[in-house]
């Protein structure tokens, strides 16, 4: 509104604005609080009725959503347990639709949708012919084994053909690290594993129990999973996150670019509101100059990791509450033991070469690369 | 029954009128400096522009600081950031859009 009194050609003075300024504040807190006051029984009664039930379905969308593509960084991390991947389950084809009885367990004339039939819960495919055989070290205390196909292993559990879920965060915790825990010994004892995400379990369908269809499964898909665990053996999977200081960043931004030390000259000796234009234009020069900066150097170092490692994934960037301590690159490497001391030198460089900051963790099972 | 406290309520609807305004307040000053480059408007109207833009800065700065709500409109305008970043970032990288994938019934 200010800006049409300026159009009309009418310049207001400090105390004209600061008149209007109080006017204004004026209506809309008396137009807040009679809305608030005429509505109130009403909005009550929406908001219990129709807000509150959209909100909650809205909130755990969007959870969801946010998290789907996160599977892995839920299992990688055990202060969080990751309870949004529940229910996933291993797109095994499914085709036939009579009953089935489950491996291992009396027979109880299952139906497909019966939730009393018997599933696998897989942890992970893994090379090797000579059985395993854990005892009950799995989620809950279940009895964890393998069943083998040619060279190739997975290692499961015989469970309901339903996804662990619960509300209750400590238990689902649990559960992740107890899925962790299985992993770490798989990976321990045969050198290499292919980790499968939590909550991944395969039901019977029709005739056959999960077995036949897990079997049925890894006999169409072994060139695959062969090809992938050749990938990754004797390989690590390491977290690098590269941090940078927003200020120090702009200010050498700032010293390289000529246009924003003129700006800066301009801004000298000028009214206030000429002055704060300048200082518009400025920040928004430093914002682009930031940017285009960010990005050649997340180029560089990309580079860099990417030559000192057997394969790079680049990770959505996390915010930081920090201010002077933003997240400039995410990634996921996967690292040969020998490669392992070379990525550890690229990373020092980078760390003195621009000041950033690096934090590197791991090693992790490869659930990125999978 | 959920109680609503209303001066949460309050709280809850001036938050986000003013990160409206300030978001409206962002357009108009990037359009301010647009004009500017442009070389159309003369020094004094620069002048002008500057300090309409700035006492309108003022005046949310004000309104927030009285209101206690600086924080409530900071969280808000970061939700509507996350929001914007999270479709862009969707957008952009057709890899994640098997993530979004509703399922058909």
């Amino acid at each position: 509104m200010q800006l049409d009194i300026l159009h009309e050609g009418g310049v207001m003075n400090q105390n004209q604005r600061e008149k209007l300024t109080r006017v204004l504040q004026e209506i809309l807190d008396e137009e807040i609080e009679s809305i608030t006051n005429e509505t109130r029984s009403i909005m009550s009664a929406l908001v219990n009725k129709e807000g509150l039930p959209a909100l909650r379905t809205a909130i755990s969308t969007t959870i969801a959503d946010a998290t789907a593509g996160l599977p892995d960084q839920a299992l990688k991390s055990s202060s969080r347990p990751g309870p949004l991947t529940l229910g996933r389950t291993a797109q095994i084809p499914l085709r036939d639709t009579i009953p089935s009885a489950g491996q291992g367990v009396s027979p109880k004339s299952p139906t497909p949708e019966d939730p009393g039939a018997t599933g696998l819960y897989l942890y992970g495919i893994a090379a090797g012919t000579a059985p395993v055989h854990y005892g009950p070290s799995g989620i809950d205390g279940q009895d964890v084994y393998s069943i083998h196909y040619r060279d190739l292993m997975a290692i499961v559990h015989t469970c309901p053909a339903r996804p662990y879920e619960s509300t209750d965060k400590e238990v689902v915790k649990d559960w992740v690290m107890d899925h962790e825990k299985i992993i770490e010994r798989v990976s321990g004892h045969c050198g290499t594993v292919m980790p499968f995400c939590f909550d991944t379990i395969i039901k019977p369908n029709g005739t056959k129990t999960a077995q036949e269809m897990l079997l049925h499964w890894m006999s169409e898909e072994y060139e695959r999973l062969e090809s992938r665990i050749n990938k990754i053996s004797g390989k690590k999977e390491y977290g690098v996150q590269i941090f940078y200081s927003p200020s120090l960043m702009g200010e050498r931004v700032a010293s390289m670019n000529p246009a924003i030390k003129n700006l800066e000259e301009e801004m000298k000796h000028r009214g206030p509101g000429m002055e704060y234009m300048v200082r518009q234009k400025i920040e928004q020069e430093l914002k682009t100059g930031m940017e285009s900066e960010a990005g050649s150097l997340v180029h560089d170092c990309y580079k860099k990791i990417k030559d000192a490692s057997d394969d790079v994934k680049i990770e959505k960037i996390k915010k930081s509450a920090e201010k002077e301590r933003k997240m400039l690159m995410n990634c996921s490497c996967l690292v040969s033991d020998e490669n392992y001391i070379k990525l550890g030198d690229v990373l020092e460089n980078i760390e003195k070469e621009y000041g950033f900051s690096v934090r590197f963790t791991g090693p992790w099972p490869v659930y990125s690369f999978v | 029954m959920i109680e609503i406290d209303e001066k949460n309520l309050k709280q809850g609807v001036l938050g986000l009128v003013l990160a409206l305004v300030e978001i409206i307040e962002d357009t108009l000053r990037i359009q301010a400096v647009r004009r500017m480059d442009s070389g159309l408007l003369t020094d004094d109207e620069i002048e002008r522009l500057g300090s309409a833009l700035l006492d309108l800065k003022c005046a949310i700065e004000e309104i927030k600081e009285e209101q206690g709500i600086t924080e409530t409109v900071k969280e808000i305008r970061e939700e509507l950031d996350d929001v914007v970043n999270d479709v862009l970032d969707t957008m952009v990288n057709p890899e994640r859009w098997k993530d979004h994938q509703v399922p058909c019934s």
